[in-house]
C-alpha cells in the first residue's frame, strides 16, 4: 500500500518481472503509474508491503540500486551542464568513468551533435532523449521508466527499442504508458493499473510464472568518497555556470558592510571594533541561510534531486557534498566580509585567527543548516522558515565566532581563543554526525 | 443516492476511544491532584524567610520545567519509533508532547522572569540556565513551525522526527547549564546537597509536580485523540472520494 | 523485480547511531571542559578583576561576590549606593546609582548576602555598576513568626 496525502494511491498490488522480461503499466492519467515506479525505485517507501531487486534487497539499500536504471516523469537532468557532462556526473554515481560508453549512449539516443550542448537550449523531446540515455547508462539490469514515450516525436518512440535493446539488452524493463502501440512496439507483456489496482490483460497470455528468486550478483557500488567527490564538483561547475550565489552573496556582505559604515560612522567611537564584529557575524549567519535554503531546494526544483537518490550511494553522501559546497560558499563570503570590513572600517580583522575562525564557523553552521535545508524541500514559504529553524542551533557558532573575533581585536581579554575553536569543532562535528545519520531518513518520504 | 453512500460508510471505530472511561478517571485525578497542589501551596506551605510570598512561584515554575524536559524527552522517543517502525502513532504523540513541552516551557520562562524581578531585580539576564532555556524553546517553536508548513503528511511526520531528535541535545544542555557554568539561577534545591527546603514545602513541590504530570497526561492523550479525529476525518473522505468515484 | 505485500521494511542504521553516540559524549565533554576553562563564564570573581589589572578597565564586566558586612553606604541626596564587594580573593568597592532589588541589604545573622553587578572598573579601582543583581541560592527557609 502506498500513501500519498490523505490518499492511498496504490492498493493489493504484485508483480513480479524476470530477468530480461518487458512489462508495461498502462492507465489513464491519476491511475497511479508514477507512484507505483516511484515505490519500485525507492523514492517512496510503502506503507504496506516490500520491493525487492534481484530477489535480494529492496531499492533503500543503496548497493541494490547498482544496477537500477531509472527515469522518471520529469528526466533529472542540471540545465546548466550539457548533455555530455550530465551524463559523465550519472556515470560517476554509479561508479563508472566509461567515456566511450558515453559516447556510445549519445550516439543511441541521437544527441551526438548535441552533446556539448547546455540543457536548458534542448527542447523538451531531446531533454526526454537525454534521460533515457541516463536511465540505460549504467548498464542496468533493472530499468524503470515513466512514460518514456513522453514528449517524444513519433521517430522517438520507434527509436525506443531500439535504444532498449542497443544498452539494455538483458535487462528486466518495466515502463508506464497510457498508449498501448508504446507496449506493443516494445513487445511488453500489459498489465492495466486503475485506480490504484492492477489488473492483468486478458488479451494477453496469462503471466509466466516468475522463475524462483534468486540472488543475482550485484554490479559493483561506486566508492562513497568519489561519489560526493562527483557531486561537490557537479554543483561548483553548476554554480560557475549559473552564478546563482556566490556573486550574489559577495554583495550582499559588501552591502551590508558599506550600509553599516554609512549609517553607523558618526556614532562610532572605541566601539567601531565591536560594530564590525557584529556585522561580520550576523552577514556570515545570513548568506549561509539564504544559501543553505537553495541547497536541496534546487536540486529538488529541478527533479534532480530523485536523480541523486535514485544512484547507488547512501543518501548521507548527498547531505555530506551539499554540506561542503555551502562551508565553501560560506567561507568564501566570510573571509570576504573580513576584507571588506578591514578596508571600510579600518579595523585589522584580516588575521590568522578570524580566518581560522571564519573557516570553521562556516563548516560549523554549513552542518546544522545542510540538514535544515534537506527538511524544507516540501514545505511552503522555506525562505521564512529557514532562518527559524537555523539560527537557534547556530548559536553556539555565533557566540564562538564573537568571542574569537573580539578576542582578536583586543576588544575582550585574548588568550580564550582554544576553547572557542573548540566549541566551533564540536557543533560541526555533532551536526556532521546528525546531518549523516539523520539525513537519510528524511531522504524519503 | 449520494445520501445513502454516505450513510453506508462504516463507523469510524477509532473514534470510541474518545469516550473511554480512562478519560474521566484521568480528569478526576487532575482535578483532585490541581485542587490539593493549589491548596498546598497557597495555604499549607509556608512563607518563605527572605522572600516571603513570592517564592510560591516555586510550585509553578519547577514542575514545568521538569514537565517540559519529560515532554521533548518523549518528543524524541516518538520521533525515533516514528523513523524505525513507521507508525503514524508515534507521530502523534510526538506532536502532541512537543506543543505540550512548548507551553510548559513558556510558563516556566515567564513564572521565572516575574520571580527572577522579584528577588534578583532583573526580568532577564543572559545566564547560560535562561540563555539556554530560551534556545530550547525556540527549537521546539522551529519544530511547531516547520509541522504547519509541510503540507504532505509524510513529509510531515519524517522531516519533523529528524528536527524533534537533534532538538532534545538541548535538553541535557539546559538541565545541566547550571552545574557546568557559573550562572545567576541557582542550582536545583531538591536534588542538591547544597540547597535545601522545609518538608512542608517539599511536600508541596512534589504533589505539584504530580499534578502537572497528571496535567500532562491529559493534555496528551487530549491532544492524540484530537489529531487521531483528524486523521480518521481524512480517511472517512477518501473512503467517500473511493465510493464517488467507483459508482461514477 | 519483485513487488509483494507482505510486512514493512526496517531501516537499519547500526554503526550510525554508534557514531552519534560518540560525537555527543565528546560534545558533552567538552562543554563540561569549557565550564571550567574560564572562557565562556557569566560573571568573574573579584579575584579574577584583580588579576586582571589594567585589562579589565571600561570593559562591560559582571562581578559576583557578597556584600561585605556593614559596608552598605546610601547617599541621602542622591540615589547612590556604594558597597564593598567581596570574596575569597580580596574586595573590589562597588558604586550603584539606581534602586535596588527589593532584597538588597536583606540582613541576618548568619546569611551573607551574594549579588552579581554589572558594568565597569575605573582606573581608580573603584567598580562603577550599572545594574545590581541579587543572588539567591537554592535554599529555601520557612519564615518564623514572631512570638507574641
Amino acid at each position: 500500500m502506498v500513501r500519498l496525502g490523505q490518499r492511498n494511491v496504490l492498493r493489493g498490488l504484485s508483480l513480479a518481472l524476470a530477468p530480461g522480461e518487458r512489462l508495461a503499466v498502462v492507465g489513464p492519467n491519476g491511475a497511479g503509474k508514477t507512484t507505483l515506479i516511484r515505490a519500485l525505485a525507492g523514492l517512496i517507501r510503502p506503507r504496506r508491503g516490500h520491493v525487492s531487486l534481484r530477489g535480494s534487497r529492496g531499492p533503500d539499500e543503496p548497493a541494490a540500486r547498482a544496477g537500477l536504471g531509472f527515469l522518471g516523469h520529469r528526466p533529472s537532468l542540471y540545465p546548466h551542464l550539457s548533455a555530455r557532462e550530465n551524463l559523465a556526473f550519472a556515470a560517476r554515481l554509479h561508479g563508472t568513468t566509461d567515456a566511450a560508453r558515453i559516447e556510445a549512449a549519445l550516439e543511441v539516443v541521437g544527441l551526438a551533435a548535441d552533446a556539448n550542448r547546455l540543457v536548458r537550449d534542448y527542447s523538451r523531446g531531446m531533454q526526454q532523449r537525454l534521460g533515457l540515455a541516463l536511465a540505460l547508462l549504467p548498464e542496468p539490469d533493472v530499468v524503470l521508466l515513466d512514460e518514456p514515450d513522453a514528449s517524444l516525436d513519433a521517430a522517438g518512440v520507434d527509436d525506443l527499442p531500439v535504444m532498449i535493446d542497443a544498452l539494455a539488452p538483458r535487462a528486466a524493463v518495466l515502463f508506464s504508458t497510457h498508449d498501448e502501440r508504446v507496449a506493443e512496439a516494445l513487445g511488453a507483456r500489459v498489465v492495466r493499473l486503475a485506480a490504484g489496482r492492477l489488473t492483468e490483460d486478458p488479451r494477453e497470455a496469462p503471466a509466466p510464472k516468475p522463475p524462483p528468486l534468486q540472488a543475482l550478483p550485484l554490479p559493483r557500488p561506486p566508492g562513497f568518497a568519489r561519489a560526493v567527490r562527483a557531486m561537490i564538483a557537479k554543483d561548483a561547475r553548476v554554480e560557475w555556470r549559473a552564478r546563482e550565489q556566490v556573486p550574489t552573496l559577495l554583495m550582499f556582505t559588501l552591502l551590508a558592510a558599506v550600509v553599516f559604515d554609512m549609517a553607523f560612522i558618526a556614532a562610532l567611537g572605541s566601539e567601531v571594533a565591536a560594530v564590525a564584529v557584529g556585522v561580520l557575524w550576523i552577514s556570515v549567519l545570513l548568506a549561509a541561510t539564504l544559501a543553505g535554503t537553495r541547497l536541496f531546494t534546487t536540486e529538488f526544483e529541478r527533479g534532480t534531486l530523485d536523480g541523486l537518490l535514485v544512484a547507488p550511494v547512501d543518501p548521507s553522501g548527498i547531505y555530506l557534498a551539499k554540506f561542503a559546497l555551502l562551508a565553501i560558499e560560506t567561507a568564501f563570503v566570510g573571509v570576504a566580509q573580513l576584507i571588506f570590513l578591514s578596508l571600510l572600517l579600518n579595523v585589522s580583522l584580516f588575521q590568522a585567527s578570524t580566518i581560522g575562525a571564519v573557516l570553521l564557523a562556516a563548516a560549523a553552521i554549513s552542518a546544522i543548516l545542510a540538514l535544515q535545508s534537506s527538511l524544507v524541500v516540501n514545505a511552503r514559504a522555506r525562505e521564512m522558515l529557514m532562518p527559524l529553524l537555523a539560527i537557534p542551533p547556530a548559536v553556539p557558532v555565533l557566540l564562538a565566532g564573537v568571542g574569537i573575533t573580539l578576542g582578536a581585536l583586543e576588544v575582550t581579554p585574548a588568550g580564550q581563543q582554544g576553547a572557542w575553536f573548540g566549541l566551533l569543532a564540536v557543533v560541526a562535528v555533532v551536526f556532521l554526525t546528525l546531518g549523516t545519520v539523520l539525513y537519510p531518513q528524511a531522504a524519503r518520504a | 443516492m449520494r445520501q445513502a453512500q454516505t450513510t453506508e460508510l462504516p463507523r469510524p471505530r477509532r473514534l470510541a476511544a474518545l469516550r473511554e472511561p480512562a478519560n474521566a478517571v484521568l480528569y478526576a485525578a487532575l482535578l483532585l491532584s490541581m485542587g490539593l497542589a493549589l491548596f498546598m501551596a497557597f495555604v499549607f506551605a509556608p512563607a518563605e524567610r527572605v522572600q516571603a510570598e513570592i517564592y510560591r512561584l516555586l510550585f509553578v515554575h519547577v514542575p514545568s520545567a521538569w514537565l517540559a524536559f519529560a515532554a521533548f524527552g518523549v518528543v524524541a522517543v516518538g520521533s525515533v519509533m516514528f523513523l524505525v517502525r513507521g507508525k503514524s502513532r508515534w507521530d502523534r504523540l510526538a506532536h502532541a508532547s512537543a506543543e505540550i513541552g512548548v507551553l510548559f516551557t513558556t510558563l516556566c520562562l515567564v513564572t521565572g522572569s516575574i520571580w527572577g524581578r522579584s528577588v534578583w531585580g532583573v526580568w532577564w539576564q543572559w545566564d547560560p540556565r535562561l540563555t539556554t532555556t530560551l534556545i530550547m524553546w525556540f527549537i521546539y517553536v522551529s519544530y511547531l513551525a516547520l509541522r504547519s508548513y509541510i503540507d504532505d503528511p509524510n513529509a510531515r511526520q519524517r522531516m519533523s522526527s529528524v528536527v524533534g531528535i537533534v532538538g532534545v541535545v538541548s535538553v541535557p544542555i539546559v538541565w545541566f547549564s547550571v552545574e557546568w557554568w557559573r550562572s545567576l539561577h541557582p542550582t536545583p534545591s531538591v536534588t542538591n546537597p547544597g540547597g535545601g527546603m522545609p518538608p512542608e514545602m517539599l511536600t508541596t513541590l512534589l504533589v505539584s509536580v504530580a499534578a502537572f504530570t497528571v496535567f500532562y497526561v491529559v493534555l496528551l492523550r487530549q491532544r492524540m485523540q484530537l489529531e487521531l479525529a483528524v486523521a480518521e476525518l481524512g480517511s472517512l473522505r477518501e473512503r467517500l472520494y473511493e465510493r464517488n468515484e467507483e459508482s461514477a | 523485480m519483485n513487488a509483494t505485500t507482505t510486512t514493512s521494511t526496517r531501516p537499519r542504521l547500526p554503526t550510525k547511531l554508534l557514531l552519534l553516540a560518540a560525537a555527543l559524549i565528546a560534545a558533552v565533554g567538552f562543554l563540561v571542559w569549557t565550564g571550567t576553562q574560564g572562557a565562556t563564564v557569566y560573571y568573574h570573581t573579584v579575584g579574577e578583576v584583580r588579576g586582571m589589572g589594567s585589562e579589565a578597565y571600561y570593559r562591560l564586566i559582571r562581578v559576583n561576590g557578597i556584600v561585605a558586612d556593614g559596608s552598605i553606604q546610601s547617599a541621602t541626596d542622591s540615589n547612590l549606593i556604594s558597597f564593598d564587594l567581596q570574596d575569597d580573593s580580596g574586595r573590589l568597592p562597588v558604586e550603584y546609582r539606581g534602586t535596588p532589588p527589593d532584597l538588597f541589604g536583606y540582613s541576618s545573622e548568619d546569611r551573607y548576602q551574594e549579588v552579581i553587578v554589572e558594568g565597569q572598573l575605573e582606573p581608580s579601582g573603584a567598580f562603577r555598576a550599572r545594574s545590581l543583581i541579587v543572588k539567591h541560592g537554592p535554599e529555601f527557609e520557612p519564615r518564623e513568626i514572631p512570638a507574641q
